[in-house]
């Protein structure tokens, strides 16, 4: 089962995390959502290479995150991307409920795990 | 900028190995001359490994088990008991 995690503070979206295996198929699917949001973020927004990455093949696992949204300077842009991955993921995991599950959480700061 | 991988999160299928997959060369066994054909003395009716089918009448069988016709004749198949086959061979004036 894919776990996404998306990190929001005060409804504004900082970043996400996705980690486990699934199946072929949700994971092109998942895979292609989040890498082309980071993409667009960084040659489209204002943040532009200001975030963190993490990323492992082995474990299946990402990890993105904006720490200036964290400290309350949102960029448009930016916030409109992630708004869209967190709608495209949403719909992701209603049509394959048994192979991912999106979950929100709410960051004081820029916490993961 | 990422360089988008659609299997990022994709099990990764092991490539496991079977046991399996061996097999000896066929010995092209069985029948060589059907029902009512006709032969000549000498030759091979059935090749077999063991005795599944049992020499009838003017038929040789080898130290191989293989059958062969010991006149010229036409072919036939017969049961022998309840259970068991043979073959035979019958000349052509005697059918006559």
């Amino acid at each position: 089962m894919l776990i996404c995690t998306i990190f929001k503070k005060n409804d504004c979206i900082c970043g996400f995390q996705i980690k486990n295996h699934t199946d072929p198929i949700v994971c092109s699917g998942v895979s292609a959502l989040a890498q082309s949001t980071v993409n667009s973020i960084e040659a489209l927004s204002g943040v532009g290479s200001r975030y963190e990455l993490e990323t492992d093949e082995e474990s299946g696992y990402l990890y993105f995150f904006i720490p200036s949204h964290a400290h309350g300077e949102v960029d448009k842009a930016a916030e409109l991307f992630l708004k869209g991955f967190e709608l495209g993921a949403l719909n992701l995991s209603e049509g394959y409920s048994e192979y991912m599950t999106v979950k929100i959480r709410e960051v004081s700061d820029y916490v993961k795990n | 900028m990422l360089r988008i991988n659609l299997q990022l999160f994709a099990h990764k299928k092991g490539s496991g190995s079977s046991k399996n997959g061996r097999d000896s060369n066929s010995k092209r066994l069985g029948a060589k001359r059907a029902d009512g054909q006709h032969v000549l003395a000498g030759n091979i009716l059935y090749t077999q490994n063991g005795t599944r089918i049992h020499p009838g009448k003017n038929v040789g069988c080898g130290n191989n088990y293989t059958l062969f016709a010991l006149v010229d004749g036409r072919v036939k198949y017969e049961r022998l008991g309840r259970s068991k086959k043979q073959v035979s061979v019958y000349p052509i004036e005697a059918e006559a």
